[in-house]
């Protein structure tokens, strides 16, 4: 048998990449149900309009066409509206009033999807069009426009959140001897994830059980907040079951609960058959949450030797129609709060207001931690300024600020306790990998002749893992994460977990953890996920916590197992526990090694002969409540040449330098990175959504929408230092995002190096050829 | 969005003339372009379904059109509010005559157009091009019908 077990870091082959390669996954479309019908959406053409009349006779007419649903047809069942994550509530379908363009305004069922597409088109939707607001300051101003009438507060205004001590943070401001301010706007963005969502909802009249396949991050949750809204109609919890089959690519756009999938579902309950909904990729993009858009002002302050003494940073968070964001509840601006990234301040105050205007809801991740990007992409931003205006070197500025490595766990001004770290060593490592003494000087010959060469760096720290159950629930459902691991008695094993993979891996890295704990090879495991009726509860895939939280549940129960088995060899050695040896994938009597008993041996044992007064067989759960949060971190080095005719940015070389802790799989680690830095360069260099004043989407398909191809991604060169997080059992930290995180700050901070002896202090990304361009005319240097 | 055009054009015809065939559904519908159904309900307000294509997005627009006489001869205004291809479409339009002398009548004309929904998010940097050619369009069969 050619089967081991490997364990940690190694780079074992992904076991799901046999049915990905050959396209054998099966995905939410690939699923055919008999007699299954189609719901397609008839959506808004307008940003803010009244609904005068829906006229659904040319539609019903149509051959196919079964049912037109609307508002008013959900209100009668207490449906027409749903709650949102964050204590907010979001229409399901509109009563009388559309708050933004593609909103969902009717759904049309049919027998088969073309039908459904032209009855869409043939339902007719009378409008009066309201006053639009599309840029959240205005929706602050005095006499705006009131968004959300259902609402008691007449006001644009959602929430205010603030943490830090304002006090100290102006002190240290007035005491500073240099400080910088910049206004930093990080565009509104979409995940565009290659599979579109999506679901089947299939309700069995019979048993009066609801089935639904749908593309969600996490499945448990979803089963129980379908409970919560649709208990009044009869379904409970024990009566849902959700799977979540092969996922397209999630990166935080899959965890919300979208119209379509309660649509969905309201039409297989009225009409008894299996109901599918998929969505086209523009209603993907124009409809579905978005990431970021938040307005910040940020301000640095620093001694005379240097020194950063204090940070402070107001946000204005466009959060759409609904605040429908994806954070844990008592986070509203995400986890914002590690704006103070890499550096040890002494003081810092961080405030976020939340605003309704008229465009999608959301304010999801994009592959971070709840608004993490944000978060480093401004404080890497400004580190950068600062060093550049006092006059000293980016690196040189980033060491001396730096948290130092004696003073971890630290204790950060913004109130988080990083667990480990190194951020010296990383930055050390990716300036030798590069060259970064080299660069400089080529930069300085280059300038002298005219070219425009740039170096950025970005150090930053990420936070990720959520998270410990004092803190973070979603929904009061706490952010634990669960395994449950069943060995057969040939020695093979079935592991479930809550999470949910949509393309990290799972299948592989979960059984190297088990095969690392018990021995067992890696080929006689098989890992599932995503199916409430199997699997234990859990929260689910979404800001780098699968590995922090179930994959530290695995370690848990595969210890749990080897503590039985210890139990169990001791009987068949007849031994006592105490003198056995643990040797991966063995024990045996301390002195004599060939008495031994493999683990297949003791699996038989325990369903064939285990000991008087001990439990049969060999399994076990563990529910891991985290006692903190991991910190990866990172340096990157990212080096630009600038076209002073056409203002294209190409970059030249990319160094990233990760630590996540200790390794799993460093393919899969190295793949993600890779991954992790397209997703970072995309909004740097290409990616936004922009509204014009009326509230129509710019950005809103792919012509529009630039997603970098393989033609646009440099070559990216990836490094590591090992950081071990002390609280992990495993000492591993989470590694999905990042890259994603880090990346944006590097290619940024690149670009104004190259242009700063210009004067040029800052570009909002993305940093797209025409803005350079007018930098380069206004500063003369391009004709 | 919001755009607004303008143009001129000169027809080998007296206003009189002009005037009539601007006013009458029937004969102007045959200059609209792309006009693929035509409902005349009561004196100056027609239905009509346009054939639609921007871009990449290609389909059929149901308008509903009010023609105004507001000065005969001279001045008529004429607005329509439409929709389909998940997109509204809004236009105001006027239109003046005035004689050129030897029996040519000078038409000059201006539209506001509001656009929103698909067409205005993904056809909105080829809209301006695509509404100036059917509106060239439109005047060259008018030159044409009425005489050059």
């Amino acid at each position: 048998m050619a089967t081991q077990a490997h364990g940690m870091g190694h780079a074992v082959k992904r076991k799901e990449d046999a049915r990905f390669i050959r396209g054998k996954g099966t995905y939410i479309d690939d699923l055919k149900l008999p007699e299954m019908l189609h719901l397609d959406i008839v959506r808004s053409p307008y940003a803010h309009a009244r609904i005068k009349a829906i006229h659904t006779a040319k539609a019903l007419a149509l051959p196919g066409v079964l049912a037109v649903i609307t508002g008013a047809d959900l209100d009668k069942y207490g449906l027409a509206w749903m709650p949102t994550l964050m204590s907010d509530r979001q229409m399901v379908l509109p009563i009388d009033t559309v708050l933004y363009q593609a909103q969902e305004v009717a759904a049309v069922l049919a027998a088969d999807r073309y039908a459904a597409a032209d009855g869409v088109a043939a339902v007719e939707v009378e409008y009066e069009p309201l006053p639009v607001v599309v840029d959240p300051r205005k929706a602050l101003e005095p006499g705006a426009p009131v968004i959300r009438q259902d609402r008691e507060k007449k006001s644009n205004h959602i929430w205010h959140w603030e943490v830090g001590d304002r006090e100290a943070t102006a002190r240290a401001f007035r005491e500073a001897a240099a400080t910088v301010t910049q206004d930093l706007y990080i565009p509104r963005i979409h995940v565009s994830s290659i599979e579109t969502c999506g679901c089947v909802a299939r309700w069995d009249p019979v048993e009066g059980r609801l089935t639904l396949w749908m593309t969600t991050q996490a499945p448990h949750a979803i089963r129980t907040v379908v409970a919560l809204v649709a208990g009044h109609l009869g379904l409970a919890e024990h009566k849902i079951r959700v799977i979540s089959p092969d996922i397209g690519g999630g990166f935080g756009g899959k965890v919300p609960v979208y119209p379509g999938y309660v649509l969905a579902v309201a039409a297989s309950v009225l009409t008894g058959k299996p109901v599918k909904w998929i969505e086209d990729r523009m209603e993907n993009i124009q409809a579905d949450s978005f990431a970021r858009d938040y307005h910040i002002t940020a301000e640095l302050a620093a001694d005379s030797a240097g020194r950063l003494t204090a940070l402070r940073v107001r946000t204005i968070a466009d959060h759409g129609a609904f605040d429908a964001a994806a954070n844990p509840s008592k986070f509203p601006a995400g986890l914002f709060s590690i704006c103070t990234g890499s550096y040890d301040f002494a003081t810092a105050f961080a405030e976020v207001d939340g605003v309704y205007t008229n465009k999608p809801p959301g304010g999801i991740a994009y592959r971070c931690s709840f608004r993490v990007t944000e978060a480093s992409y401004t404080i890497e931003r400004m580190v950068d300024i600062l060093a550049h205006q006092l006059g000293i070197d980016p690196a040189e500025f980033r060491m001396k600020n730096f948290i130092r490595p004696e003073q971890f766990p630290y204790r950060s001004a913004l109130g988080w306790t990083y667990d480990s770290g190194n951020y010296h060593a990383a930055l050390r490592k990716a300036m030798d990998r590069i060259g970064y003494a080299e660069l400089r000087r080529e930069q300085a010959e280059k300038r002298q002749r005219g070219e425009l060469m740039g170096i950025g760096i970005s150090s930053f720290t990420e936070i990720v893992g959520a998270g410990p159950s004092h803190t973070f629930d979603i929904l009061g459902l706490k952010m634990f994460d669960s395994a449950e691991i069943r060995i057969h008695p040939t020695g093979k094993v079935v592991a479930r977990f809550g999470t949910k993979s949509q393309g990290q891996g799972h299948e592989t890295t979960y059984a190297q953890i088990i095969a690392h704990e018990l021995g067992i090879p890696e080929d006689d495991i098989v890992v599932e996920e995503g199916d409430t009726d199997t699997a234990p509860y859990g929260l689910g895939t979404y800001a780098s916590r699968s590995t922090p939280t179930a994959g530290a549940a695995g370690a848990v129960a595969a210890r749990k197992i080897r503590e039985k088995a210890r139990q169990i060899a001791a009987h068949l050695l007849e031994a006592s526990e105490a003198d056995l040896e643990w040797e991966r994938g063995k024990f045996y009597v301390r002195g004599s090694p060939d008495r031994a008993k493999t683990i297949q041996e003791i699996a038989f044992a325990a369903y064939t002969n285990h000991p008087q007064g001990l439990e049969a067989g060999l399994e076990a759960v563990a529910y891991y409540d985290p006692p903190n949060l991991t910190f990866p971190f990172g340096s990157y080095i990212c080096v630009v040449d600038i076209d002073r005719s056409t203002g294209e940015v190409k970059i030249r070389r990319f160094v990233a330098v990760d630590d996540c802790g200790n390794i799993i799989n460093p393919m899969i680690v190295e793949g993600q990175i890779h991954g992790g830095l397209t997703m970072g360069l995309a909004p740097a260099l290409y990616e936004e959504i922009t509204y014009d004043e009326d509230g129509n989407i710019r950005g809103g398909s792919f012509m529009d929408y630039l997603l970098p191809t393989a033609m646009e991604t440099p070559r990216w060169e990836t490094d590591k230092t090992t950081t071990p997080s002390p609280h992990h059992p495993l000492g591993a930290k989470g590694v999905g995002e990042s890259a994603t995180v880090g990346a944006p700050a590097a290619i940024a901070n690149a670009v104004v190096d190259a242009l700063w002896h210009l004067g040029v202090r800052h570009i909002d990304i993305p940093i797209t050829p025409w803005k350079v361009w007018k930098v380069l005319r206004e500063t003369g240097v391009s004709g | 969005m919001g755009l607004h055009f303008q143009g001129q054009v000169t027809i080998g015809a007296p206003r009189e003339k002009v005037w009539a065939f601007l006013v009458d559904p029937h004969a102007i519908s045959r200059c609209l372009p792309d006009v693929q159904h035509l409902e005349v309900q009561e004196e100056g307000k027609f239905k009509a379904v346009v054939r639609v294509g921007v871009g990449f997005i290609k389909g059929t627009f149901a308008f509903d059109v009010t023609m105004s006489a507001l000065e005969p001869p001279a001045r008529a205004v004429l607005s329509g509010r439409g929709g389909g291809l998940g997109s509204a479409v809004d236009v105001r339009s006027t239109v003046d005559l005035r004689p050129d002398g030897d029996g040519a009548t000078r038409l000059e004309w201006q539209a506001d157009v509001v656009v929103s929904g698909t067409i205005a998010s993904v056809g909105a940097r080829v809209l301006g091009a695509t509404v100036e050619k059917k509106a060239g369009e439109l005047f060259e069969c008018l030159k044409a019908q009425l005489g050059g």
